[in-house]
Parts: structure tokens; sequence; C-alpha cells
């Protein structure tokens, strides 16, 4: 199939799935939001854009003009608003420009994702505009992580970037988005975004999100790691500003031999969201190994869906889930679905999950030692919500530290 | 009298714990506390802590002249209780430096304190996430050196800790019972529940409780009663009780 046929087939595809509902999470018309047009256009300083919007972006801990050196790319509504490359390793296009490359469309547009999965996927394709593509150079390490921020502000807007990824062999590349809307924004998201861990190479990718109460968001997620890649996910949403629904359930395809992955999310459920949050791998390569690793807090009357599923079929595979959920109060809820399944024998497949209330024994602890309640919860929580995402590097530790601190008070 | 307990009966889940138990200690006292397993040694230190699964059925708790029979936790630690607990739970996601920047005045007494304890490479660790008994222990005196309470109750502090690190503790305590570990340079008081007396080599202690069936059935000097309890066992002191019980029947 050329370009030109893979396109096609691509749409024509993707008209014929757009009624597909997808079975996780609660359904959304998608056709109420596809009549917004572009508001923005590419700026060359970042201080031309509105302070609200830059604080806002701020917020979910992505700094753009400031004093942290990385390249960028930043998405508001349909429009590419501002990029910046500053390393000469890491290339960074918006999918437009990269859609011009025969060898890139036919390698990495919709390779690891159906566009016909869902009404989502469908419409993205069809309807989305946008999207970044980063691609880390062959036997290059770029310590400093790339700033990817795909903004809402428009009312009604869906916004549906495509972004690629890619590690050359043995490379190293940090990604970190920050995903947010302006407050009481009424908007869909449904970003595609596709990976493509290579031999050796290393992705770590980091996303903040923080959407308004009115907010729908379905983001969709493929990630393929070969021989001795690595890619380590970790998903954030303290869920500030609440929102109204998320789905999603990214999957990584561990198809090379001693590849590996480290998936976390740490999502906190307030007002009257719904969350419905997976991380899927399938183990096709030898040796290969997983961690899943969630954690949910639930207050007001949200409701979280926690999904992990490790899938082998691959001698030598190890995989471990732990999923822990707290529930603050009654009315909110938590649902755990960790799944392991194997057709060979010689795998470890273990999980763990745990839902409850904090330990009042903690809590006396903490008492004991002249804390006042409110922070003696406030200090569990926050120690709850602590993973350990490996590889990141520090300056990513310190902002996500940050986020936390700010983040978890009220809890 | 810094505290001043009276004939307090105590119940966890319908079951007694404590008997009709008086003790009291004054400014400035340290008192031991001894006796066998079981004997409700640490439900006393939980109960003079509010622990809320402890219900005071009768009698009445003061310190520093105020009844805090029915005072929460927080109200009793704002006045001036503090614990080193026994079995201290894991706490995954708080270090050591998280809990003791809440407590201390300035990260230079975090320092020298965990230095003091031998406790420097534990304080960006979870925790007692993967600690000793012993290492818990020091732990448990780190964060009461940083209280700086007015009575400090240390509940088997010498227990599980190896003979190096002994006199570690032993030095801790000391310095937590001394007046220069107080703003008001008022000398702290102390109740040290020990099982094997240990502690009694390294602390002055004024006198010490015996404590069986969740009362106390003989206090006296330290000196004395530690190595008589310590040569004879428990089941002596018991036999004692016993032996005087008996004596008051027939005297009466």
């Amino acid at each position: 199939m050329n370009m030109g046929e893979k396109i096609e087939f691509l749409n024509n595809r993707a008209k014929m799935s757009l009624q597909n509902r997808c079975p996780y999470g609660p359904d959304v018309d998608v056709s109420s939001y596809i009549k917004s047009e572009n508001s923005f256009k590419e700026v060359e300083d970042i201080g031309l854009l509105p302070e609200n919007v830059v604080e806002r972006i701020k917020s979910v801990g992505i700094d753009l003009g400031g004093s942290i050196k990385s390249s960028s790319y930043l998405q508001i509504d349909h429009s590419l608003v501002y990029k910046r490359k500053l390393y000469p390793n890491v290339e960074i296009l918006s999918l437009d420009e990269a859609l011009n490359d025969k060898y890139f469309v036919e390698n990495y547009f919709w390779n690891l994702i159906d566009v016909g999965q869902d009404k989502f996927t469908a419409a993205a394709q069809l309807y989305g505009k946008g999207g970044y593509v980063i691609i880390s150079k062959e036997n290059s390490i770029t310590e400093s992580p790339v700033q990817a921020c795909l903004f809402i502000k428009g009312t009604e807007v869906f916004q549906a970037p495509h972004n690629i990824v890619v590690a050359e062999p043995n490379s190293v590349l940090h990604v970190v988005t920050g995903c947010a809307a302006m407050p009481e924004t009424v908007g869909l998201h449904a970003g595609i975004t596709e990976f493509y861990v290579k031999k050796n190479s290393t992705v770590t990718f980091t996303m903040i999100h923080d959407w308004s109460r009115a907010a729908h968001v379905r983001p969709r997620t493929a990630v393929v790691v070969e021989d001795g890649g690595t890619f380590i996910n970790n998903y954030i949403n303290l869920n500030v500003s609440g929102l109204n629904s998320l789905q999603s359930y990214p999957i990584v395809y561990l198809k090379g031999e001693n590849s590996r992955t480290f998936m976390s999310s740490i999502i906190v459920g307030r007002s009257n969201s719904y969350i419905d949050l997976g991380s899927a791998v399938k183990a096709t390569g030898k040796n290969s190994s997983a961690e899943i690793i969630s954690r949910a807090v639930s207050t007001d009357s949200s409701k979280i869906v926690s999904r992990a599923r490790i899938s082998s079929e691959a001698s030598g595979v190890k995989g471990h889930i732990e999923c822990r959920g707290l529930i603050l109060n009654d009315g909110s809820g938590i649902w755990t679905v960790p799944e392991l399944d194997s057709i060979v024998k010689d795998v470890e497949l273990t999980h763990e999950a745990a839902v409850g209330k904090l330990s009042e024994e903690l809590i006396f602890y903490l008492l004991t030692k002249g804390i006042e309640r409110d922070e003696a919860v406030s200090m569990l929580v926050r120690g709850f919500l602590e993973v350990r995402v490996p590889s990141l590097p520090t300056l990513i530790e310190k902002q996500i530290k940050i986020l936390m601190e700010s983040s978890t008070k009220f809890l | 009298m810094l505290l001043d307990i009276r004939n307090l009966t105590v119940e966890v889940e319908g079951k007694t714990v404590l008997k009709n138990l008086s003790l009291s200690i004054g400014f400035g006292e340290t008192v031991l506390l001894m006796g066998p397993n079981g004997s409700g040694k640490s439900s006393l230190i939980y109960t003079l802590m509010g622990n809320p699964q402890y219900k005071i059925k009768s009698g009445s708790i003061v310190f520093k002249g105020r009844d805090i029979t029915n005072f929460s936790t927080e109200e009793r630690v704002k006045l001036g209780l503090g614990a080193a607990l026994q079995f201290p739970p894991k706490i995954y996601g708080i270090t050591l430096r998280n809990l003791a920047k809440k407590l201390a005045k300035n990260d230079a007494e975090i320092d020298s304190t965990a230095s003091l304890l031998n406790l420097t490479s534990f304080l960006d660790r979870e925790i007692n996430v993967g600690f000793s008994g012993g290492e818990m222990k020091r732990v448990e005196i780190f964060f009461l050196l940083l209280q700086k309470p007015s009575l400090a109750l240390l509940d088997e502090p010498d227990s599980g800790v190896d003979i190096e690190n002994m006199t570690v503790v032993g030095k801790a305590i000391g310095k937590l019972l001394s007046d220069s570990n107080n703003t008001a340079m008022k000398k702290p008081s102390g109740l040290i529940v020990t099982h094997l007396g240990h502690i009694s080599r390294y602390v002055l202690t004024h006198r010490t409780y015996i404590m069986q069936n969740g009362a106390i059935i003989c206090y006296g000097p330290t000196e004395n009663l530690v190595n008589d309890v310590l040569k004879h066992g428990f089941d002596w002191c018991i036999k004692c009780y016993d032996d005087r019980l008996s004596c008051k029947q027939v005297g009466e």
C-alpha cells in the first residue's frame, strides 16, 4: 500500500467506525464537538501568549519560556502555537510536516493503533488536527526532557492531535507532556500517541493532566518496544480542576527480547468525575518484563476504575501488577481490575490489589507525634501517592514533587 | 504531681486490659514499669496517648493539673505527652525527614539528632519500611527528641536493640530526660516500660512499678526491685504479691 492508498484506507475505515462505542467508560456524542474552528496562530515568542494561558500551562508542570532549557511543542485547541528545537539529537516536527515523508507515513502513522478501534480513534483521524513528532537520533542521549503541551481553550473543542515518538536504536529520550484546559471549558480530547522504542533505547514519558470540570478525555496510546528497549510511562492526574470523564487504556507491546516497561498511574478523583484508566502490556518478546503500578484516591462522589493487564506469549516473561486504591469518603468508589494471562508455562506473573480507607493506626501514630489530624491525613494520602519511577531525570522528579505538594494539600 | 492516674479501668473490644490502676509521676521524675508479657504495660501507654480503641470505663488521668481522661490524642500531645511506641507502624511514602521537618526547629537539629542515634543514613528512607526492631526503637526516640515532651512514655526502648546500639539508645534517652531538652528548661519526666530492665543501667530512675494482669502489684526503689526481678523472675514477684494479699486477708 503506498502513502496515498494508506491515507484513503484510514479515512474509509474511520468513516465506518464513527459510531463504534468504546467498551469502557461513558459514551460521548463526538458530533457535538467537531464543529469548532482554529483560533490560534503560531507565535515566535512564548511571551506573546495570554498570561492566563501561560499560568495554566505552568500548573501542569510545563515551563515553555522559562528557565528550563528544553525543546518544546505547544498546541492550543487545533493549532500548533509554539515549537522550539534546542538539541541537535532530538528532532521535533509537527505531524503535518512529518506526513510529507513517505517513509514516515508507512512506518509510523497508525501502525500501532487501529483507526477503527472506536469512535474516538475514528474521529481523531477524520477531524483531529495537529500533533507532535519527536525523534531521537541513533546513539544519542538527551537528558533534558522535551516538553509538550496540549491545551484546550475554546469551547466545545474536539482536540485530537496525533503524536508520534520514535527513539532510534541506542538512544535515550525523555518526554514530559502537560495537558490542561482553561477552567470551565467544555471540550473533548482524544489524542492519539504512538511510540516506537527501538533496539536498546529508553524512553520515559511523563504525563501531567489537569482538565476542566466539563471535559471528556479519551486518549489512545500504544507503544512498541524492540530488543533491549525500555519504556517508562508515568501518568499523573491529580484532577485539581476536576473533569467530567476520562477513559484510557494504553498498551505496550513488548516485542523485543529483554524489552521492559514500567507503567505507573497516579489518579485522584474529585467532584463527580468518572475515571476509567488502565495499563496493558502484551509481552511477546522472550525474557521481557513489565511492572504496572497504580494508585487511586477517590473523594467526593468520584468513581475510579483502575485496570491493569499483562498478557504473556513468550518464555521468561516476568510481570507484576500492583493496584492500590484509597477511598476517602462514602459515595466515592474504586474498582480495581488486575488481569494476568499466559499461553506459555515459563513465566512469572503476579498481582496484588488493595482497596480501602486510610488506616486509623497510621493516623494515630502521626497524632502521637504532634501532627494535627487534617495534616496527618494529607501526609498519608500524599505518601500513598508516592511512586518511585525508575530512570526519570532529576528535573522531572523535582517538578513532580512540587506539583504533588501543591495539589494534594486539601485532600 | 505531673501525672496522676487514679483507679483506671480500661477495656479493648470488651476485654479488660487495665484494672483499677493507680500510678503517679512527679515533675522531673522518671519511673520504670516492669511486668511479664501481656500484663498491660503497652495498654497503659496507648490509654495515656488517647488511642480510641482503649475505652476508659472508670477512673481518671490528671496531667499537669488537668483532667485529660476524655481528651483527644491531639490535645494530650499539645499538653506535653509524647510516646515512643513498642511496635510503630510502617509508613510508606513518608520519610523520616518528612516527619522530622514538621517537628524540628531547623534542619541542623534534624541532622544532629539523627547523628546522635546513628540514623543519618535512614533520614531519606520511608518510616520503618525494612527497618529492624532495634532501628525502629531508635527512630521512635529520634522523633521524641525533636518533639520535646514534658512526659516521655517509652515502651520497651531496649528490646531488640543490639549491644552496640544500647549505649546509643541509653545516651539518647538520657538526653531526652535531661533539662537541656526542654524549651521551658524544666526537666522532663519519663515513664519507661521495660521487660528486661536493661535500660535501668543507662538511665537514672526514681522508682519501679511492677504490673500484673492490668494492675500495679508492687513498687519500690529501682535498684532493689530490678535486681530481684532479674534474679528471681516475675513469678517470684507475683508470688510475693499473692503472699502479701493472703497475709492481709489473714490479718483482716
